[in-house]
């Protein structure tokens, strides 16, 4: 121990500097996540432009300088390369390697991981939050810390870690249908709405333990390397499981669920579930177009839900018993990224929270065939086979989902509202009379954990699955629209690297909406932020 | 007197080149052994091998009765290793590499770490990245001396080194060897650089030794010959096995005569040019004899290598 404490004293010593850069990066990037700096000012009017100011340079500097101190600490200090200044001295390699592991754990590890729960707490969050976001990024945190470590600090360093790329990129590939295997037969193991993370994990553990045998049955000829090694992959994979099977956001996972139970048990649960069954065996006359979407076709569905499609796959099969595979779309029940479009059943569920009489129009149109999976569906043009009855058979399973008006914004700049964890803000709202429209900036201000276009991570998502979407509203007229297609922040609790908390939400532009009121539109139209926040969950094999 | 170091057959290869081929070298407890030998003879790699940092292909090497494979903390706390080649932690300052290096041995002595901190003249506070090379060598061997370890292996200390600096590192280390008994094994390519401080040499060539003999016995066997030949002498169609670089000039025929001790040299130039000659037989240096065997290795290599 007396020698690992040795080390660890120089390790401190070495990297001051480097820390001390650390240090000031987090608290940057906590400040930044807690709006005290580095805010990107939307200007009004909005300039879709100045989405590009949210990505800031020093998330990149902050993941390169954990990962240069890391691996220099541990390459820097190996005993393996044969030139190394402790190879002749008598310092075991474990103290050495504890050495560093206590000196990476508490100058990297442990502050990466303090800086989320400080953030999260500042943010005002629940307890149960803060300590599944904390839980998050630990377990993200350490086992790549730990790879990294160990591959640098092995006999075999470059060998290592051209297997560990090659595996990764391999794996990576592969890992997310897997998991789409997995979920088809445990789903009760997964939670589709951290589906992204769960892949990632997956992934992680699969490459570990496959870089890890090559290592010790091909590369390392030294009985206590391959010891060491071993011994650091059984902790990567039984770290990664946990993450993937553990208690995250376990209370909120259960209050969600009783809230869906308590739902369908007492107002939709039959119909919800025989809509969704019976439109699952329709015969093809119910089928539209070239391509197919579910969506739209589910007979008996109560109007005011919408069904978004997870893994699945469809079946044509002729009286005559011919079977056309129509596609199946392994996806992973991915329900909202970054960017969506409105679909029609979304569109017709929103329309339900507003009168009949009401008139409910989406800027720009809308398409369908934008929307994940699609395209999987393609049903055969050629030959006789739509002059033949055929049945249509789907297996898999869905989410249905429903809005609830979650929160009401008056047109005029300042308004503010907050729905869950996210505050709403009016940037701006002013008739623009030259070009006969009326424009809203909403501002969403949440704990700012998106994460960078470019991040591997950027599909990770939060529990439990919201939504938003904006209406601007006359009521005098009944005319309301909303946006086709928007840019939502991703954020989420718990997770790196935060980027921005800010973003404008919602550009609307309609000329009915200016047209019919002309400008007292201002003074009557409310913007309604609507949220997806219950849903059930359907399944069919 | 046991060795303190044992190396039998010791066999190392690097794809097509044996870089080590069957080398067997003993070295006495409290010698002080130059292990001599061109460029590319093997000696780094023999040490390599010796000190672990290197797995042998085949044969043994033992340091302190313990196979090289096997060495660990407990052997490495009584070996002092100085290499060219060694990476320092150059961010410290000397001072820092005495604290990091003293709580690794039990036996490190503070006293002794001081005085050859005055003795080597070197600046305490001054980061080895601004130090010159000569200091920088000093600051290792520092480190590697203050625990007083019984075996000294030094890897081409003096290379790069200039003759100033190189001298007084000879002298601090002849000093310390002298008056602490160690065993000390230290390799270059240059007989001149270590021809004071040690009383063995070892010559490695292509991987294999080529002799192990002790200062006194190298030069009582080695000698400069010159032949004044009479009329009917002629020039042999072979020479003996123990005579270098043979050239004649007229009458006038010069050699190295490397088993002197051991025959009568008037006979032999006797038969080999088939009359009466003169002879004249001059000792040599250690480094004349260095150079000798240096140049007839280089000539042997160049013919195998032109088969």
């Amino acid at each position: 121990m007396e020698l690992a404490l040795n080390q660890f004293r120089k390790d401190l010593r070495q990297f001051r500097y480097f820390l001390l850069a650390l240090a000031v990066l987090l608290v940057v990037d906590l400040a930044s996540n807690q709006g005290w700096t580095g805010r990107v000012d939307w200007q009004w009017p909005f300039d879709s432009t100045d989405l590009a100011r949210s990505k800031f340079g020093w998330i990149a500097a902050l993941i390169t300088l954990s990962f240069v101190i890391t691996i220099s600490c541990f390459f820097g200090n190996s005993k393996f390369r044969e030139n190394a200044f402790l190879r002749t001295r008598p310092c075991p390699g474990r103290s050495i390697w504890l050495g560093n592991l206590m000196f990476v754990g508490a100058f990297v590890i442990v502050p990466l991981i303090l800086t989320e729960t400080v953030n999260l707490w500042l943010h005002e969050l629940p307890l149960p939050l803060v300590l599944a976001g904390t839980w998050e990024r630990a377990m993200l945190v350490i086992p790549l810390v730990v790879i990294v470590g160990a591959l640098v600090s092995t006999a075999e360093s470059n060998r290592s870690i051209g297997a560990f790329v090659g595996l990764a990129y391999g794996v990576g590939l592969v890992s997310a249908g897997l998991i789409g295997l997995a979920m088809e037969f445990l789903p009760e193991l997964f939670n589709a709405q951290r589906i992204g993370t769960t892949s990632i994990r997956f992934g992680i553990a699969i490459c570990a333990a496959l870089v890890l045998v090559y290592h010790a049955w091909i590369v390392s000829s030294r009985p206590r390397d391959s010891l060491r090694v071993w011994m650091i992959a059984v902790i990567i994979m039984v770290s990664e499981w946990a993450a993937v099977l553990g208690p995250q956001n376990a209370q909120l996972r259960g209050v969600a669920e009783a809230e869906v139970k308590a739902t369908m048990a007492t107002t939709e649960d039959e119909r919800l579930l025989n809509a969704f069954s019976a439109s699952l065996g329709e015969r093809r006359e119910d089928i539209v177009g070239m391509g197919w979407n579910p969506s739209p076709a589910l007979k008996g569905m109560p109007k005011e839900w919408f069904v978004r499609w997870g893994a699945c796959t469809a079946e044509l099969k002729t009286a005559d018993g011919q079977v056309y595979q129509a596609g199946s779309y392994p996806g992973t029940a991915k329900i909202f990224g970054r960017f969506y479009n409105l679909t029609t059943s979304e569109m017709n569920a929103m329309h339900a929270q507003f009168s009949d009489d009401a008139i409910l129009e989406v800027q720009d149109g809308y398409s369908d065939f934008r929307s994940m999976g699609y395209r999987n569906f393609t049903l055969p043009t050629d030959g006789d086979w739509w002059d033949r009855p055929a049945d249509l058979t789907v297996r898999g399973q869905g989410f249905a989902y429903r809005w609830e008006l979650a929160a009401e914004l008056k047109l005029e700049q300042g308004s503010q509202a907050t729905t869950g964890l996210s505050k709403w803000k009016v940037l701006g709202a002013e008739l623009q009379k030259v070009q006969n429209h009326v424009e809203i900036v909403v501002e969403q201000e949440g704990p700012g954990l998106a994460l960078t276009d470019q991040s591997a991570f950027m599909q990770l998502e939060r529990w439990p699955e919201h939504r938003y979407d904006f209406v601007l509203y006359d009521p005098e007229s009944q005319v309301g629209c909303t946006m086709a297609s928007r840019y939502a922040n991703s954020g989420r609790v718990g997770g790196i690297p935060p980027i921005s908390g800010r973003l404008p939400s919602c550009v609307l532009r309609s000329a009915n909406c200016a047209t019919t009121g002309g400008a007292s539109i201002r003074k009557r139209c409310v913007c309604w932020c609507f949220a997806s926040i219950t849903w059930a969950r359907l399944r069919r094999r | 007197m046991s060795n303190m170091i044992e190396i039998n057959d010791l066999r190392k290869r690097f794809k097509k080149t044996d870089a080590v081929d069957g080398l067997s070298l003993n070295v006495p407890e409290g010698s002080v052994t130059a292990f001599l030998g061109p460029n590319g003879a093997g000696k780094t790699t023999t040490i390599k091998c010796m000190l672990n940092l290197h797995e042998p292909d085949g044969g043994v090497a033992k340091l302190l009765g313990t196979e090289s494979t096997k060495l660990g903390p407990k052997e490495f706390s009584r070996i002092g290793y100085v290499s060219e080649n060694m990476e320092l932690p150059e961010w410290m300052t000397v001072q820092e590499l005495l604290n990091y290096c003293r709580p690794m041995y039990d036996t490190w002595d503070r006293d002794f770490e001081a005085k050859m901190l005055k003795d080597f003249e070197l600046p305490s506070d001054t980061k080895l990245r601004n130090l010159s090379r000569g200091m920088k060598m000093k600051a290792a061997l520092l480190s590697s001396l203050a625990y007083r370890p019984k075996l000294v292996v030094l890897d081409e200390p003096f290379s790069g080194l200039d003759p100033l600096v190189r001298d007084e590192f000879i002298r601090g280390l002849l000093e310390l060897t002298e008056d602490e008994g160690w065993t000390v094994f230290v390799s270059s390519h240059d007989i001149e650089e270590v021809e004071r401080l040690t009383d063995r040499v070892a010559i490695i060539n292509r991987g294999r030794l080529q002799l192990d003999e002790s200062h006194d016995a190298l030069q009582g066997r080695f000698r400069k010959v010159d032949v004044q030949l009479d009329e009917n002498a002629v020039p042999p169609l072979a020479k003996p096995d123990s005579w270098l670089e043979l050239k004649t000039d007229g009458r006038i025929a010069r050699f190295i005569h490397t088993r002197h001790d051991n025959g009568n040299i008037a006979d032999e130039v006797k038969s080999a040019f088939g009359s009466e000659a003169k002879v004249e037989v001059q000792s040599m240096t250690l480094r004349e004899i260095f150079v000798a065997l240096a140049r007839t290795y280089r000539l042997d290599n160049n013919q195998e290598g032109g088969k």
